[in-house]
């Protein structure tokens, strides 16, 4: 969907999650979990969150916080929060399409 | 997969990650295993995740030697193989739920799905038994 999303390959999906889950406020590890599955329904399990926040982390989008104890909060940077919007953006005009495209399917 | 079973091999498979990785997120992982019920997909998650990171050259720690990459391989076989022997059954009665199949003795002659593919009516093959059989569509 969208060029610099493609580069995270498998964990494009997971990636997108987890930028929503910090769009509001930063979490730490198991609070992500617990927050995207409330919020899409998705088990993630801990090697797939770990594999896309280090991506994520390299990428600048987004950023470790002091440790607290042994969990260490992540929030989500202005580029990351940059790059949330564009992907929203395109997943918007595709959900637009499918939308129109049902309707005239369904009504033909 | 039993919770204590998998609990122990998630945390072992945390060990097995490259020192980079473990010094950067090892203990935020046990920290998340402490509050996650590991299953023995928790278990396949982590396998995967620890030859990804090894593969990853941010993490890899010097050159993959010829031992190192023998002594990966055995130990994914040793995880996997109790894995595979577990789900593999489950995962072949769940498509075998969800697929038609004619049996072995009915050669099929004519088969025909109705228009939302939902249903499916065959026509054996053999002239003295022919027949109609409905069953579901493979979709």
């Amino acid at each position: 969907m969208h060029g610099k999303f493609d580069e995270l390959g498998r964990f494009a999906d997971p990636s997108l999650l987890i930028l929503t889950g910090l769009s509001d406020s930063p979490k730490h590890g198991y609070a992500i979990m617990t927050d995207v599955a409330a919020f899409s329904g998705v088990s993630m399990e801990p090697g797939t969150l770990y594999g896309a926040l280090s991506r994520l982390e390299r990428r600048g989008w987004v950023r470790p916080l002091v440790t607290e104890e042994r969990r260490r909060p992540y929030e989500i940077t202005a580029a990351g929060q940059e790059i949330l919007a564009e992907q929203v953006k395109s997943m918007q005009q595709i959900v637009q399409v499918a939308r129109l495209r049902a309707a005239t399917a369904g009504g033909a | 997969m039993r919770p204590g079973l998998a609990g122990r091999l998630s945390r072992f498979l945390v060990g097995r990650h490259p020192r980079r990785w473990r010094d950067r997120y090892g203990e935020e992982m046990l920290d998340v295993l402490d509050q996650h019920q590991p299953t023995a997909r928790t278990v396949a998650n982590l396998g995967a995740s620890a030859v990804s990171a090894h593969l990853d050259p941010a993490y890899r720690t010097g050159r993959l030697s010829l031992a190192r990459l023998r002594r990966a391989t055995l130990v994914s076989a040793v995880v996997a193989a109790p894995l595979a022997l577990v789900l593999g059954p489950i995962g072949y009665g769940i498509w075998q739920d969800s697929h038609w199949h004619l049996a072995a003795d009915e050669p099929l002659e004519t088969a025909a799905f109705s228009p939302p593919a939902g249903l499916m009516v065959t026509l054996s093959g053999k002239p003295s038994m022919a027949r109609t059989r409905y069953g579901t569509s493979p979709t």
